[in-house]
């Protein structure tokens, strides 16, 4: 009888020989397919601890790809995003909280500093140019050893081949998706970034900020320039203070001078 | 979009209205409703995923991932929730939290070979999946109660001689057939379904 048969193969008791020859039955016959379907989503109502992932796309989910990808879909990925950034960052230490709280006076000094001066002519984006500066600080990947994957993700990076460097450096943090990688994630990150996948790059550089790594503080950096690109020069901002007011010394000082252009942009 | 209620009781006219205002928020893409979306869900959906040995990142990354999933979905005017939006958006992220285990797994053992999708084609399937699941969880509801009782041991792993004690049958035969018949129907059941016909494989 089928219905015993699927059980004993959902439940794992066949040996291999019998269960190739149902897996090629399965292949040609397709209400039996139907029926091991059916019943495989039938246990998963059951079963808490697992779950059915389809591995192909199915023609309903156009429309779901078609949203998600338009102005609408985006705008409200958009506000979760930042809703999801504004409540993390809510709730602080103590001591951060006297530190933001210190931050945000010298950034209202800063502010009175230069209503002195006169505003020079530039926009957010060659801001972006200026500061982004060949990402220059990015760590090497090959001082980690002999890895040649890591190498040559590297020289398309430096090549400025970044759809295939992006391609190489996600295949190799595919290899341990485990473990966080924050090194993977910044080169990912920018070279998302610079193909202009801007929802994609401030995604993978929350990752980074949420990781448990020496190097999470660095994404606000990226963040900042993330939404400097896009032009959200309030967030940019906010990043950047958030930096210079943090203990760690990652391009304090650049951040302190991109703070102030920006205050200028917006005047 | 919420199935209203009478609004004579008070209480759950507001409820509802939570739950309306909530939907709505993510229809529209409303900061401040997100905003409260978190305040109110986060802290419960954080307290499941760290019970669940997830960590904090984990916790972060279903909520952001369970918010657009509902968006999406809410964007089809004959979308409805018909419990609570808190009850319903747990859910989401719970089945959610499966699949993140699961694609962990599935990875570790190697079983299948994951090709890297964007963002959007993962938010697609996961869809995808959640529609199904509820289709499945629906139609339980047209079985007879002894039925429902009879699969959740048998899916339980219960063995048939131990679910003839409990349920009194006189034999592991009975059992076995009974079990089969009820499938049988739910496999009916869900087959028959419209929507069915549409969330086929292929």
């Amino acid at each position: 009888m089928n219905d015993n048969r699927i059980d004993r193969y959902l439940k794992g008791e066949m040996n291999d020989e019998e269960r190739n020859l149902f897996l090629k039955e399965i292949n040609e016959n397709k209400e039996l397919a139907n029926s091991v379907e059916v019943f495989k989503e039938m246990q998963l109502i059951y079963d808490n601890n697992d779950w059915e992932i389809i591995n192909k796309k199915h023609p309903s989910m156009q429309k779901h790809i078609d949203f998600l990808e338009g102005e609408k879909g985006q705008g409200i990925k958009n506000v979760i995003y930042q809703e999801a950034d504004n409540y993390h960052s809510q709730k602080p230490h103590k001591l951060k909280k006297i530190i933001l709280f210190a931050g945000s006076i010298a950034a209202i000094l800063i502010i009175g500093f230069l209503l002195l001066y006169r505003p020079n002519d530039f926009d957010a984006n060659s801001l972006y140019s200026e500061f982004s500066n060949d990402w220059k600080e990015l760590p090497s990947l090959t001082l980690r050893g002999s890895d040649t994957d890591l190498t040559n993700a590297e020289i398309l990076f430096n090549q400025e081949k970044y759809v295939e460097a992006l391609r190489a450096l996600e295949s190799l943090k595919q290899k341990n998706p485990v473990k966080t990688d924050s090194q993977l994630l910044m080169y990912i990150g920018v070279a998302q970034l610079e193909l202009g996948k801007h929802e994609e790059a401030i995604n993978t550089f929350r990752k980074l900020l949420s990781s448990n790594t020496l190097d999470a503080a660095k994404a606000h950096w990226y963040l900042a320039l993330s939404y400097l690109k896009i032009d959200n020069i309030k967030i940019a901002e906010q990043e950047l203070e958030i930096m210079v007011n943090d203990t760690m010394n990652f391009k304090d000082e650049e951040a302190k001078d991109l703070i102030d252009k920006l205050k200028n942009v917006q005047r | 979009m919420i199935k209203n209620t009478s609004t004579t009781k008070n209480l759950l006219y507001v409820y509802n209205m939570n739950n309306e205002y909530f939907l709505q928020s993510l229809i529209n893409g409303d900061n401040k409703g997100v905003s409260k979306i978190y305040k109110e869900l986060y802290p419960k959906i954080r307290g499941y995923i760290l019970k669940s040995d997830g960590s904090d990142d984990d916790a972060k990354d279903i909520m952001q991932k369970a918010l657009i999933q509902l968006s999406v979905r809410a964007q089809d005017p004959n979308f409805s929730i018909t419990s609570s939006f808190e009850g319903y958006f747990m859910t989401i992220c719970k089945n959610l939290w499966r699949r993140e285990i699961k694609k962990t797994k599935l990875r570790v053992t190697n079983d299948k070979v994951f090709d890297l999708v964007n963002e959007e084609l993962e938010i697609a399937m996961s869809i995808y999946e959640q529609e199904k699941w509820e289709l499945f969880r629906e139609k339980l509801n047209d079985i007879s109660t002894n039925c429902r009782e009879l699969l959740k041991l048998f899916f339980e792993k219960v063995s048939y001689k131990k679910i003839a004690e409990v349920k009194n049958y006189a034999s592991e035969n009975t059992v076995k057939q009974r079990i089969f018949k009820c499938k049988s129907k739910l496999k009916e059941s869900i087959q028959s379904d419209i929507r069915y016909k549409d969330l086929k494989h292929f």
